[in-house]
């Protein structure tokens, strides 16, 4: 069989031939053709720089157990069972996987249901998508989970989705289990549709006290909401007209219970603090600020909130809100108490989230390790799935990285990328599979060209054009820094700025 | 093939003529004989088995009996069918037609539900009929079609029905036979549409819906029982959709990707879905996940075209679009191979004839000819619940047949003709036109026994849809059909007026302003000559 | 007046309020660093002298005699480099992206060759501070808009106004080749036929003005030479006969590796010589054609993500490696980022992180596009003679965690705790902690009354 199955079947009998299987990586970039790596018994990489985000710091010639998919020990010497698979780490850095807290970049279909001002009844879980490249160019920087998000047009937008890039599965198998559900938020110029064009004036609202208001009467409709419901379980009748559920309220209720975490895209000091305020008059936290570009400026009370604080090392100047934007911002909240973290907020910036810690070190100071963590362990916190990911410590999920150098290098590269003890990205095997990607080139060309020549193909015969399917992906992947479709226009192309 | 039966088109015109005007009313209640036999002919009973020479009786649109040794009844009209091979007529499980713009867009019928991308309430069976459609279909040896209404999220309900000419009432087998979806947006807020546009929104609508339907019932129960209360809301579009909400009714969602599907069927896990999908060409991609969803699947075979090489060596060149136009033909058979319940549609093809290259694409990848049958016949007629009444050549079932010349899994099959309920359609093959037939032509048409008729045959319009009239015997009928295939134009008109009980053919070869040909009415056959008198002042060419 | 003229007159004007103002004549001498010229091997130990705004020496410590009464700063275990050249910059016309005003990076029109972008400078452009902070010293700005944008400008970024800003303009003629492939992309809205149409309309565009550019040079010189009538000046032809003549090198803009191929097509076809290629990673795929008909490449930008889903990962990383194999001259550009080109020597890590060598990452970030610019005689290296623009670092300033702890631009030194942004660190830095400890937000259910 050749094509689309050998890969698929060489896996399988790879996987059939025993314990000594090799750890395959799935190096295609066809998500479907890729089958799901191995899982070692027991695996130990050796000799490495390990960067743990945890209590035992950055630990030189260290090692790293791991059991099934857990890591089982971290430190120097480590015993292991005869028969584990060994890496031999030996001048490189182990760090844990990356996470990334704000992304788009695996969603079906538009990031924004931008018609109406509140949607949280739309939901990422149902959108995700596995095919997408970005999840293996990810994976090859070092990024092991990613925090799916709706866009910022909306002042309550939909819920999020937590997965883990497990290139090669679908998607009821990406996500992260346990992981509590979160909505977005969005303030300032998105919401208020500044930038929307000159046909965007009239939905509501237009300023930034009308998105106080939106967010607030929808929290108003909730608590009705949730009294009704309330009293009809108290006493449910035949004869009596039930409540609707609605799903748009009953997440807002999980939001004024405490169930469902809020990441409230934010810019100026003056909404994060209205936004907080808000908060605390319903009785919840807001669980994370992205981007929260002000967030030095009122630092100490988001600290006192105890609101997250997911930022940009650098980004400014894209819009009027960000002008007082400042590389120091990650520092000085950190500074202040604040939990912090960077995210990408684009495919192409996803890529580089280690050396987007490293920023933290040249504005501000922060030391080394303490910087990664923005990347790691902060991440997992602001997400609630810090007992299961974001630093190398026994009992945790098995999601490294070995770098050649160190993560914070703008020399270093990504050589593998773990995730639940499986190797879903490997360099070496990644430009192996390019000569065979061009030889299937080669092979398909030739089969294209006398198709032609039988007449098989040819335009008599009429094949006809299949309705092209919307998860192929775009022949131009047109997100990159935050222009879009920048790469052939020359110039500045930002259709409908999401940040 | 000719029919044997004998009169004379002259003695039967003075007779016409006589009892024409009396008969004139009388004649739309004629009813010729139906009763046929098709004699001499390979028969496809069902897939995997074959009849290798035998004669297939039918009676009164039904199969009144199949095989060897049938005698045909004395009654029956014969026909040879020696050198040919007679299949079941195909059933496609799933054609859609976008519901009709309303005159006035102002006064648009305002549709049950809020949302303009619901309409779970439309029903197909008055727009179900379209002529041009069903000739297409029969064109390809469909006896038989689900049409469903297209537009929307939840778009209606289908209906399943014979593809005879006539309206559709005579043709109907089953009204009211599924809602169907499709759960993606239907316009971007920029081109004027509403809420939801993007594939979550359409999602969530959906399932806040399926919720809707579900409590509906309660409301109205609980508000019919006590009246004293606030009064729920009247949605016609939740009330159709209360079958489904149970789980009692078939909904089919149409699919555009793989993850779609699996998307669907998290949806049809949801809410407890008696479902089934059109396909999209991608189950491939992800078998084992599309496997165990268990969903029935209507399957296009509409494979695409091959990518353009920019040049061997070019970096460049689309691999996706390699990969996939490599992969597609193996879809049918990988898909039939997890043990789902799979049909063939012609769906998403330019016209259903493409559906062979397709199939014989996918035959050379693996594909058996009798799975492609199963595919078209017994496994649609089972998803569409007609499983007694059609799908196979055996006695009792609806008399829908495709005759062909040669095999029917050949990538251009030549398709003779079609039964439908026991009607014949005979299928003309169509080539692109040589010849100018617009004009007056002065004909003479000469029958069987030697008379003489002349006939002025007028034509007017563009190539493909041409019109005109025939006139004979001081009276001028409208052309029922003109076409031009070839360097021959093929008329058809009723020959009620000249007291013929049917439709009288004819076939004419033009070159330049000569056309010679012959013809078939119900009274026999004949010849005609002459030529082409007049040509009309603003003709346009061919 | 034609363009030569007019930046000799420019230059003029601008010696002429250099020399009125009064330059501290102070000479500085920096020792005890690193220094690395880029023009040639590192001095451990070095010592770079300047005087007003030019280098006088640079060298080991044993070489290098200060003259009495220089200023020196003692930077023992630092690293001197010079400034960072940008290739290709929007700074100085632009602001914010989202608000049209301050936005002069685009004309209007197919035929903009008369457009000057030196005369749009901002030179208190919010954005020009973080890039110097960042060690970015000159930029080449160019115009946009149109198939023949303009001439562009390297601009020092450190001055008054655009006339003392100015290094050196015309740098050069720049034209954007049309697209050939339609973008399969949900933000391009054109079909593929309205597509078609309009490329065919922009290459006879582009083949256009350049036929009638050459028309109007040949009545043009006719009528100088009084040979036949003098005809009306019209700058958007008398701007294109210097690249028509040889004279000023035409920078051609194209992405798509179809685009790139066409582009140099047309150029031999119109016998265009002096090219520069402004390019996208597909320039890789044309390499040796570039290399045969040496055309030097400006990548802009490296931090990009491939265009193609089976590309590898790191088809843009790795282009300016591979260019450079094949014996292409390959500056890095910052991608058209102008709020953070001090992102710019990242580019160039990147590029060496993939197969670049670092010290080529690092000349084409400084010397290489100065020559490609043409101003390698003034800037881009730590020579003599040259312009005492450089940066004082703790460490490689192609690593992230380097710090840039003083910046000179024509010897003078940039205060950089008065840069804007490092303002408002410094502000709220200094805000004053809350004096007890904090209550904790209230717990859910705690109404706050309004």
């Amino acid at each position: 069989m050749k094509g689309p199955l050998r890969a698929p079947l060489l896996g399988a009998l790879l996987l059939a031939a025993g314990a000594v299987a090799p750890l395959f990586a799935g190096a295609d970039f066809d998500a479907w053709n890729n089958p799901q790596p191995p899982q070692p018994d027991v695996l130990v990489v050796r000799h490495a720089t390990i960067w743990t985000s945890g209590p035992q710091g950055k630990l030189e010639d260290a090692d790293l157990l791991v059991r099934k998919g857990k890591i089982a020990a971290v430190g120097a010497h480590l015993e292991v069972p005869p028969g584990a698979v060994e890496i031999d780490a030996t001048g490189k850095h182990v760090t844990p996987g990356i996470i990334d807290p704000h992304s788009h970049s695996d969603i079906v279909g538009d990031v924004n249901e931008g018609t109406n001002t509140v949607t949280s009844e739309v939901r990422i879980q149902d959108v995700v998508d596995s095919e997408s490249i970005a999840i293996y160019r990810e994976l090859a920087g070092g990024v092991t989970a990613v925090n799916l998000l709706h866009g910022s047009a909306n002042a309550i937008g939909g819920q999020n989705a937590v997965i883990k890039l497990r290139w090669g599965a679908p998607p009821e198998e990406l996500f992260l289990q346990g992981a509590p559900p979160g909505i977005k938020f969005a303030l300032g110029e998105n919401p208020k549709q500044s930038n929307w064009g000159p046909d965007a004036k009239t939905r509501y609202p237009q300023t930034r006290q009308g998105v106080e208001q939106a967010i607030r009467e929808k929290f108003l409709a909730a608590l009705d909401y949730k009294r009704e419901w309330d009293e009809w379980r108290k006493n449910p009748r035949a004869d009596k007209v039930p409540p609707r559920r609605d799903l748009q309220l009953d997440a807002i209720v999980e939001i004024l219970e405490g169930k469902r975490l809020v990441h409230a895209h934010s810019y100026r000091a003056d909404e994060i603090l209205m936004l907080m305020h808000l908060a605390e008059e319903f009785g919840f936290r807001v669980a994370t600020l992205q981007h929260v570009l002000e967030g030095y400026k009122v630092a100490d009370e988001i600290a006192r909130h105890g609101a997250g604080a997911s930022t940009f090392s650098d980004w400014w100047a894209y819009k009027y809100e960000v002008i007082d934007a400042i590389p120091w911002n990650g520092a000085l909240m950190w500074q202040r108490g604040v939990l912090v973290t960077f995210n990408s907020d684009s495919s192409e910036l996803a890529r580089r989230l280690n050396l987007e810690a490293a920023k933290a070190v040249r504005y501000g100071n922060v030391p080394e390790t303490e910087a990664l963590k923005f990347v790691t362990i902060n991440s997992a916190k602001q997400l609630h799935v810090d007992d299961k990911v974001g630093s190398l410590e026994p009992g945790k999920d098995a999601d490294f990285v070995i770098w050649s150098g160190s993560p914070l290098s703008t020399y270093s590269l990504a050589e593998q990328t773990w995730v639940d003890g499986r190797k879903y990205f490997d360099r070496a095997e990644d430009l192996k599979h390019r000569d065979e990607l061009a030889a299937e080139r080669a092979a398909l060309i030739a089969k294209v060209k006398a198709a032609e020549k039988h007449g098989s193909d040819g335009k008599k015969n009429g094949d006809a054009k299949a309705a092209p399917p919307p998860t192929k992906p775009s022949y131009i992947v047109w997100e990159s820094n935050h222009d879009e479709a920048c790469i052939f226009s020359g110039g500045h192309g930002v259709e409908e700025d999401q940040r | 093939m000719q029919a044997r039966a004998r009169s004379a088109w002259i003695a039967r015109a003075a007779i016409g003529l006589a009892i024409g005007l009396v008969a004139a009313s009388a004649a739309l209640a004629a009813k010729p004989p139906r009763v046929h036999a098709l004699v001499g002919a390979r028969i496809v009973v069902a897939p995997g088995k074959v009849i290798e020479s035998g004669t297939v009786v039918l009676r009164d649109g039904l199969i009144a009996a199949v095989g060897a040794g049938v005698q045909a009844p004395p009654d029956a009209r014969i026909w040879d069918a020696k050198g040919l091979t007679i299949y079941p007529g195909l059933i496609e499980p799933y054609s859609a037609r976008p519901w009709p713009a309303p005159k006035e867009p102002d006064k648009a019928p305002q549709d049950g539900l809020p949302n303009a991308a619901l309409h779970s309430e439309r029903d197909m069976t008055l727009y179900a009929a379209d002529e041009g459609a069903a000739k297409k279909l029969r064109e390809a040896g469909f006896t038989t079609a689900l049409v469903a209404p297209k537009d929307g999220i939840l778009r209606g309900r289908s209906v399943v029905l014979e593809l005879g000419d006539g309206n559709v009432a005579d043709n109907l087998l089953r009204e009211g036979f599924a809602q169907h979806a499709s759960i993606h947006p239907v316009a971007r807020r920029r081109e004027g549409g509403g809420y939801p546009e993007s594939l979550m929104g359409a999602v969530a609508l959906f399932r806040q819906t399926m919720l809707d339907a579900g409590w509906y019932g309660k409301a109205q129960a609980a508000y019919a029982r006590n009246p004293a209360q606030e009064r729920p809301p009247v949605e016609p579009g939740l009330e159709a959709l209360a079958g489904v909400a149970a789980g009692k009714d078939l909904i089919v969602f149409e699919t555009e990707d793989v993850l779609d599907t699996l998307r669907v069927a998290e949806l049809v896990r949801e809410f407890k879905l008696h479902a089934a999908v059109v396909g999209n060409g991608e189950e491939y991609k992800r078998l084992e996940d599309v496997k165990r969803t268990g969903l029935p699947h209507i399957l296009p075979l509409a494979f695409p075209k091959p990518p353009k090489i920019d040049g061997a060596g070019d970096p460049t060149t689309d691999l996706e679009d390699l990969r996939y136009w490599d992969a597609a033909p193996d879809n049918p058979h990988r898909l039939l191979a997890t043990g789902l319940e799979v049909a063939f549609t012609s769906y998403r093809l330019d016209e259903p004839k493409k559906l062979y290259d397709s199939l014989a694409k996918a035959i050379g990848r693996g594909l058996t000819a009798d799975q492609a049958l199963a595919a078209l016949t017994t496994t649609p007629a089972r998803l569409l619940g007609l499983s007694s009444r059609l799908g196979t050549i055996e006695v009792g079932k609806i008399a829908d047949l495709a005759v062909v010349e040669g095999d029917l899994f050949v990538d251009k099959p030549k398709i003779r003709e079609v039964w439908v309920d026991g009607n014949r359609y005979e299928i003309k093959e169509s080539k692109p036109a040589e010849v100018s037939a617009a004009g007056t032509w002065q004909l003479t048409v000469k029958t069987g026994d030697g008379q003489e008729i002349p006939v002025t045959i007028e034509i007017s319009g563009k190539t493909g849809a041409l019109s005109g009239t025939v006139a004979a015997m001081d009276k001028t009928v409208p052309l029922a059909s003109a076409e031009v295939s070839g360097n021959k134009l093929e008329v058809s008109f009723d020959g009620t007026a000249f007291g013929e009980a049917g439709t009288i053919e004819m076939s004419l070869e033009i070159s330049g302003d000569n056309a010679h040909g012959a013809g078939t009415s119900p009274g026999g056959g004949f010849t005609v000559s002459g030529s082409r008198t007049g040509k009309p002042n603003l003709e346009v060419a061919s | 007046m034609n363009r030569l003229s007019r930046s000799y007159g420019l230059a003029l004007l601008a010696a002429a309020f250099l020399a009125a103002a009064p330059l501290a004549a102070e000479v500085t001498a920096l020792t005890g660093a690193t220094v690395h010229p880029v023009s040639g091997p590192d001095i451990p130990n070095g010592v770079v002298v300047f005087d007003g705004d030019r280098i006088v020496a640079v060298g080991a410590a044993s070489a290098v005699s200060i003259p009495a009464g220089a200023k020196v700063i003692s930077i023992p275990g630092q690293h001197v480099y010079p400034g960072f050249v940008d290739p290709t910059s929007d700074l100085g016309l632009i602001e914010i992206g989202s608000v049209r005003g301050p936005n002069d990076t685009r004309e209007t029109g197919n035929d903009n060759a008369n457009i000057r972008a030196e005369v749009a400078f901002n030179a208190d452009s919010l954005l020009i501070g973080p890039a110097v902070a960042g060690g970015v010293t000159y930029a080449h700005v160019v115009p946009g808009g149109g198939i023949f944008n303009g001439s562009s400008a390297v601009m020092r970024l450190h001055g008054w106004n655009w006339t003392d800003m100015t290094l050196r303009a015309p740098i050069g003629m720049h034209l954007t080749y049309p697209r050939l492939k339609r973008p399969d992309s949900p933000w391009f809205r054109q079909s593929e036929e309205e597509f078609a149409k309009q490329k065919e309309k922009a290459l006879k565009s582009l083949q256009d003005i350049l036929d009638a550019a050459r028309a109007y040079k040949t009545a043009r010189e006719a009528g100088l030479q009084k040979k036949a009538p003098a005809i009306e000046v019209d700058p958007r032809y008398e701007d294109l006969i210097p690249v028509l003549d040889g004279k000023e090198p035409l920078f051609i803009h194209a992405f798509e590796k179809t685009q790139i191929e066409s582009a140099l097509d047309w150029a031999k076809r119109e016998k265009l010589t002096r090219l520069v290629l402004v390019a996208g990673p597909d320039a890789q795929y044309v390499a040796r054609r570039l290399a045969q008909e040496k055309v030097p490449v400006i990548l802009d930008g490296v931090l990009d993500l491939p265009a193609r889903r089976w590309e590898p990962y790191d088809a843009v990383y790795a282009a300016a490696g591979v260019l450079h194999r094949a014996g292409v001259t390959v500056a890095i550009a910052d991608g058209g980022d102008a709020s953070n080109a001090r992102n710019l020597p990242f580019h160039a890590a990147m590029a060496a992180a993939f197969g670049l060598p670092k010290e080529v990452a690092l000349r084409s970030v400084t010397l290489t596009p100065a020559e490609i610019l043409g101003v390698a005689d003034r800037i881009g290296s730590l020579d003599p003679g040259k312009e005492a623009s450089l940066f004082v670092s703790d460490g490689d300033p192609l690593e992230i965690v380097t710090h840039i702890e003083r910046v000179w631009i024509a010897g003078q030194e940039i205060d950089l705790t008065k840069e804007r942004q490092r303002e408002l660190y410094e502000r709220y830095r200094g805000r004053p902690q809350p004096a007890a400890p904090q209550p904790a937000a209230p717990k859910p259910g705690a109404a706050r009354p309004r």
